[in-house]
């Protein structure tokens, strides 16, 4: 049974469409990740469903509750913001008890219930201390907490590891996943980083341009993306596109060969279902899934060789002068102005 | 390599001698650069000055002049004396202002050019060094003339007030004349009790009226389209000046009387055109101005001023709302709480400085009003401010004997013990703030 219903959902500023039809159903207890490029409308989405914007048409359902006309507090929502929104002039105890205070509950539950979300977080000891004397990592876990006294039916998130540093930034996420097994509550978590998606994401929606390109578990995504946005946005290096021309459609359309770039494969899965045979295409395929092969078809000549310790990221020009990126966890002996041949699975590549 | 570490340490000890001595040096030659400035400032722009003066004085029978051809152009009824003297005085006016203008730019021009040569004479090798001592200079050069008129207009006097309270008009050190004015036998107490009650109560009820008021406006403008049509409306009053924004309230605070009818006080005839009187009805059997009254006739004067201040106060309260975080607003509203706990809770404590910083400037503002009263003729006991009886005492008590000078001077001081309360505030709060800040 979903826990969080979006039917339709429409919102225009002035003439300006920035979220257009989107469907979306969340389950009791996932964890939802919205992804995409800035300005692709992910943080409105969820502005509309906490409440601070208001919806041009569609229909918005919490917990079985149409909540279109209920103001934001009685929604059922916690968010935590990107600039953690502390109340400056209040004690962490404050801000977390704020909420609490507003529904006049009793002094001794509002002492337990913060004091219990502040043993969650460990930060027991910060209680005393107004938002101004907190490090970032430590207004993080406030507005955090702020968001867990509440108990709320959905979490929401709205970039909230974008103001921390590197380091941070993994533990805190580390600890977001950890509290949400926890807790076991409805999250929606809006990111632009692709890792924290696909890390902490049990459900990741991506969107562009106000629309929901795919929806799906991580690794779904990851694997059989449905358009080339999400193949290229999710992944790093990014996947490499070549430009040729479908050969021989599969009767049910599920797989097509592929004839460009020097490269001739059958079999590919085939994600443009309507193309034809003879029609243009673009074979989509990571850098990972490259095989150093002598034999191989597709050629390129190096122009670059990263090597991260973890990983050697290389880049290449093919003979038509499409560039493309091979990635090795090994530290092959290449260097720059080297002529190579890669093979690759056609399991693994795909037709767009 | 090996050989690397002595001469690291021998290059650190060169480099920190050389700093050691560079600073020893160049204090004295900072000290006696600013000397040489002030010393050439201080003899050339007064010879300058008397120069220019005496070298324009033909401009001012030039006019005189003119101003006597004219006369006789247009056959004016004016004297001739007086023409010479109108006519030379306004070009006496237009060459100081000239003038002034002028040894002001000469002051900068002078003491700047003086600072960059000298710093070059004295440190001719080191650019560093120059650009030391003139920075070290600079700012006195821009601070210093506010510095001397602050301590010769306001320093010196506050403290001859002090000094002067404490004495007898012989100059003999003595507290009488607190005594006198805390005496309740003496014939200024009634004065000074009220003068004291009444600048109370403005200094509590001015302030804290405007920036209630000012907050309101601010708050509820931004929530109305014509918000900002309303908000010019209250602002353009802080253009008036008190004796002006006394006089507009004149009519509508006067006496009653739909038709005209004798001035009370004057000599010429006036009408009556009392707005509020009228309202009310009152015919001339009324006539008695509403600021006249009794007691209540207080806040009647009080209200002129709340209604020239409080647009000063809704438009710094107006930019201080802006500045309050959206995101905190927006949290507050998920969290739940309603307009007013969003503005209690929410935004009043984080422009809470903001207010403080009003608070203060307005207490004095308070402190120096005297001009409403006195636009209003409403100066009799009842109405006295501090400010307004040190003048009554000047003129009218002769209780003081020579003494008078004294007792005025005591007044001054009991006036500037009524900011006490508030300058204390103010300190403490911005400490503690500190505090907070962990400084």
């Amino acid at each position: 049974m979903a826990q969080v219903e979006l039917n339709n959902v429409n919102k225009s500023f002035a003439q300006v469409d920035v979220i257009r039809n989107v469907n979306l159903e969340i389950n009791k207890g996932e964890f939802v990740v919205f992804v995409g490029p800035s300005g692709c409308g992910k943080s409105t989405l969820l502005r509309l469903i906490a409440g601070l914007e208001t919806l041009t048409s569609g229909e918005i359902v919490i917990a079985d509750r149409p909540v279109m006309d209920l103001p934001p507090s009685e929604r059922g929502i916690a968010m935590v913001f990107q600039s953690y929104a502390l109340y400056p002039h209040m004690s962490v105890f404050h801000n977390m008890a704020f909420s609490l205070s507003l529904n006049k509950v009793s002094k001794a539950e509002i002492k337990e219930r913060v004091e219990n979300a502040a043993r969650i977080l460990q930060m027991e000891h910060l209680l005393d201390r107004r938002p101004a004397a907190l490090s970032g990592g430590q207004r993080q876990r406030v507005a955090i907490g702020r968001a867990i006294v509440r108990n709320p039916e959905v979490f929401l998130f709205d970039e909230p590891l974008s103001n921390l540093d590197a380091a941070l930034r993994h533990d805190t996420r580390v600890e977001i996943a950890k509290l949400h097994k926890q807790l076991g509550a409805t999250t929606i978590y809006v990111t632009h980083d692709q890792v924290e998606a696909m890390t902490l994401a049990d459900k990741i929606v991506v969107l562009k341009d106000g629309e929901v390109m795919q929806v799906g578990a991580p690794m779904e995504l990851f694997n059989q993306p449905d358009n080339e946005f999400v193949a290229s946005f999710l992944g790093s290096p990014k996947m490499n596109f070549f430009d040729g021309a479908l050969t021989d459609v599969a009767a049910d359309a599920a797989t097509a060969g592929f004839s460009g770039e020097g490269v001739d494969v059958s079999g590919v899965r085939l994600v443009s279902k309507s193309k034809s045979a003879g029609a243009t295409a673009k074979l989509g395929i990571r850098p990972q899934h490259l095989r150093l092969d002598p034999n191989g078809m597709l050629k390129g000549e190096i122009t670059l060789v990263e090597r991260l310790g973890t990983e050697t990221v290389v880049e290449l020009m093919s003979p038509n002068g499409t560039k493309f990126r091979f990635a090795s966890p090994e530290s092959p002996d290449m260097q720059a102005g080297d002529t190579v041949s890669f093979s690759f699975d056609a399991a693994q590549a795909h037709l767009f | 390599m090996k050989n690397r570490a002595p001469c690291y340490i021998i290059n650190t000890l060169v480099l920190t001698w050389d700093r050691i001595v560079s600073m020893r040096t160049i204090k004295p030659v900072i000290a006696s650069n600013g000397l040489a400035i002030f010393l050439t400032i201080a003899i050339l722009l007064p010879v300058i000055a008397i120069t220019a003066y005496i070298a324009t004085a033909p401009l001012d029978d030039a006019l005189a002049r003119l101003g006597l051809s004219l006369r006789e152009q247009y056959a004016w009824t004016l004297s001739e004396f007086d023409t010479v003297q109108r006519f030379s005085k306004i070009g006496f006016a237009i060459r100081s202002v000239i003038i002034a203008v002028g040894i002001s730019f000469l002051y900068f021009s002078i003491s700047n050019w003086l600072n960059m040569g000298l710093a070059r004479v004295r440190a001719p090798q080191s650019l560093g060094r120059q650009s030391t001592i003139i920075e070290a200079i600079q700012p006195w050069i821009f601070v210093g003339p506010a510095l001397v008129l602050l301590l010769l207009f306001l320093l010196v006097p506050a403290f001859s007030t002090l000094s002067i309270s404490f004495q007898e008009a012989s100059g003999e050190w003595s507290t009488r004349n607190y005594a006198f004015l805390w005496d309740p036998d003496a014939l200024g107490y009634l004065q000074f009790r009220l003068a004291m009650r009444n600048s109370l109560m403005w200094l509590i009820l001015v302030p804290t009226v405007c920036i209630s008021l000012g907050l309101l406006i601010a708050v509820l403008a931004d929530s109305v389209k014509w918000g900002i049509v309303a908000k010019t409306f209250i602002f353009v009053p802080l253009a008036i000046s008190f004796v002006g924004a006394a006089v507009i309230w004149r009519n509508i605070f006067a006496g009653g009387g739909i038709q005209a009818q004798e001035t009370i006080n004057g000599l010429t005839p006036s009408y009556q055109i009392g707005l509020l009187k009228a309202l009310l009805g009152h015919g001339a059997e009324y006539n008695e101005p509403l600021y006249n009254l009794k007691f209540w006739g207080n806040f009647f004067l009080m209200w002129i001023l709340v209604w020239v201040q409080t647009g000063f106060a809704m438009v710094i309260f107006s930019a201080a709302l802006r500045g309050v975080p959206s995101d905190t607003i927006e949290a507050a509203t998920i969290d739940g709480a309603n307009p007013y706990q969003m503005f209690f809770r929410i935004k009043l404590p984080q422009i809470y400085s903001t207010v403080l910083v009003v608070w203060t400037t307005l207490v004095i503002l308070v402190l120096k009003v005297f001009d409403i009263p006195y636009a209003l003729s409403a100066n009799d006991d009842d109405k006295l401010l501090l400010a307004t009886m040190m003048e009554n005492a000047r003129n009218n008590w002769s209780i003081g004997g020579d003494n008078v000078d004294n007792l005025f001077a005591a007044i001054a001081v009991m006036l500037m013990l009524t900011v006490v309360p508030n300058m204390i505030f103010n300190a403490w709060r911005i400490r503690r703030e500190q505090k907070e800040m962990g400084h």
